[in-house]
């Protein structure tokens, strides 16, 4: 990104890139957090939003993409009213050894399928793991977009994944068996 | 560090993170090979997940939609002494209408992962941007939209109520969505996209499954095109049979 830091910020930054790299996984996030189209389409243009009013205040340039995501997360919680972040004393601090998956259930995955299990973890790990797999932050990244220490960003993602790979495992049974055909409406082709 | 730490590490290993325990558990797996072929099928499973959230579809008219409200939001809020809000404006524009030509110059995408992702959204129940039971109004729809319009229905296809359409984003291209009903009640979904996104296109129609879902896919004209639905192939046959 072509950008360049001066005395009255990052107004210089290319917005048109700015645009470009991080609309879509800005909307992912937020489609993890919000488990709806529209409500993520709607955190995104608050976020943009926000960044044309107030970015030109952010004075630290390598601060950009962890800013955005910040701007959707709190909005989200603002929305939410959302305040487990705030809450520590329920917090294991242990990391543990994640569910093994077995490959069918690998190579049966689908967009579908992963979107749903996200969906369907616990609040204060969905944040995390879906910062995880998008790939665009590091664990101290994480950390400032959420709030929390990074310490507890590693042991939510530890326990969010082991949760996702239990969902992800019981949805993989259910569909080979047959039992229960997930959550799709019957009306659906 | 005992093994069950080690695989609690492992699970959340990534290069260049600084925690110096990550290096300790990543020689361990080195040194361990039936740690490290639990690390393989682990990251396996981590770059499958993260391949399908990245590639979940994009509402099309997001940025567009972003760029109204940051527009008139900032009228009526900000003072109007701000040219630069101006100019982030004017550069959204221009990222709105330059951003398809960026396309053109990438590689070409793979018609399995188009294929994929296109069965995966529909599987979510898309909400559909016009609901409809009238064709020439979804056409008309999806011509304003400047989305593929005129798609050839497949004669059986057409036959079908249709009750809706909505247009998605595929790799920097517009990608229509038409659904129909089908008489046991579930749905026919047919996708259009330009026919020189992909390498891959015969005339006749090739029968792909995708879990519990069959796909066709076939070229005509200026489009490729693509049937999902829920069922085995004599599901997708039957509504092809006079194509």
């Amino acid at each position: 990104m072509s950008e360049a830091a001066t005395d009255e910020g990052v107004s210089e930054i290319d917005q048109e890139e700015l645009v470009e790299r991080y609309y879509q996984p800005l909307y992912h996030f937020g489609l993890s957090l919000s488990r709806n189209e529209a409500d993520a389409s709607d955190l995104v243009q608050q976020t943009f939003y926000k960044w044309a009013a107030k970015g030109h205040q952010l004075r630290d340039v390598s601060k950009v993409k962890t800013w955005l995501f910040t701007t959707l997360y709190r909005a989200f919680i603002s929305r939410k009213r959302m305040d487990e972040r705030f809450v520590a004393s329920d917090e294991n601090p242990e990391l543990i050894e994640p569910l093994q998956v077995q490959p069918a259930v690998v190579e049966a995955l689908d967009g579908a399928t992963v979107l749903q299990a996200l969906s369907r973890l616990e609040e204060r790990y969905r944040a995390p793991v879906t910062l995880f797999y998008l790939q665009q932050h590091s664990y101290r990244e994480i950390a400032e977009i959420l709030e929390i220490p990074v310490g507890t960003v590693m042991s939510r993602l530890s326990r969010g994944k082991s949760e996702l790979r239990t969902i992800l495992t019981v949805s993989a049974e259910r569909s080979q068996t047959k039992i229960v055909p997930m959550t799709r409406k019957e009306n659906r082709g | 560090m005992d093994r069950t730490t080690i695989k609690a590490l492992l699970g959340l290993y990534r290069e260049g993170e600084p925690d110096a325990r990550f290096e300790e558990a990543k020689q361990a797996a080195e040194n361990d090979p039936e740690l490290a072929a639990w690390w393989a099928q682990e990251r396996a499973l981590d770059q499958a997940i993260a391949r399908h959230l990245q590639a979940a579809p994009v509402p099309r008219d997001l940025r567009a939609r972003r760029l109204r409200t940051s527009v008139n939001e900032s009228s009526t809020t900000h003072a109007l002494g701000r040219p630069w809000l101006y100019a982030a404006a004017a550069l959204v524009t221009l990222a709105l209408l330059f951003g398809l030509s960026r396309s053109a110059f990438q590689e070409k995408p793979l018609f399995a992962n188009y294929r994929d992702e296109m069965v995966s959204f529909v599987k979510l129940t898309p909400s559909l941007e016009l609901e409809s039971n009238n064709l020439p109004q979804i056409r008309s729809f999806l011509t304003s939209a400047n989305a593929p319009a005129d798609a050839q229905i497949p004669p059986e296809v057409a036959k079908l109520n249709p009750i809706g359409c909505r247009v998605l984003r595929f790799r920097g291209e517009d990608v229509t969505l038409i659904c129909f009903k089908r008489e046991d009640g579930r749905l026919a979904h047919i996708f259009a996209v330009k026919r020189s996104m992909f390498l891959h296109g015969a005339a006749k129609p090739e029968y792909a499954a995708a879990g519990d879902w069959m796909t066709a896919s076939w070229t005509n004209g200026d489009y490729n095109y693509l049937l999902a639905v829920q069922g085995d192939r004599a599901a997708a046959e039957q509504l092809l049979r006079d194509s």
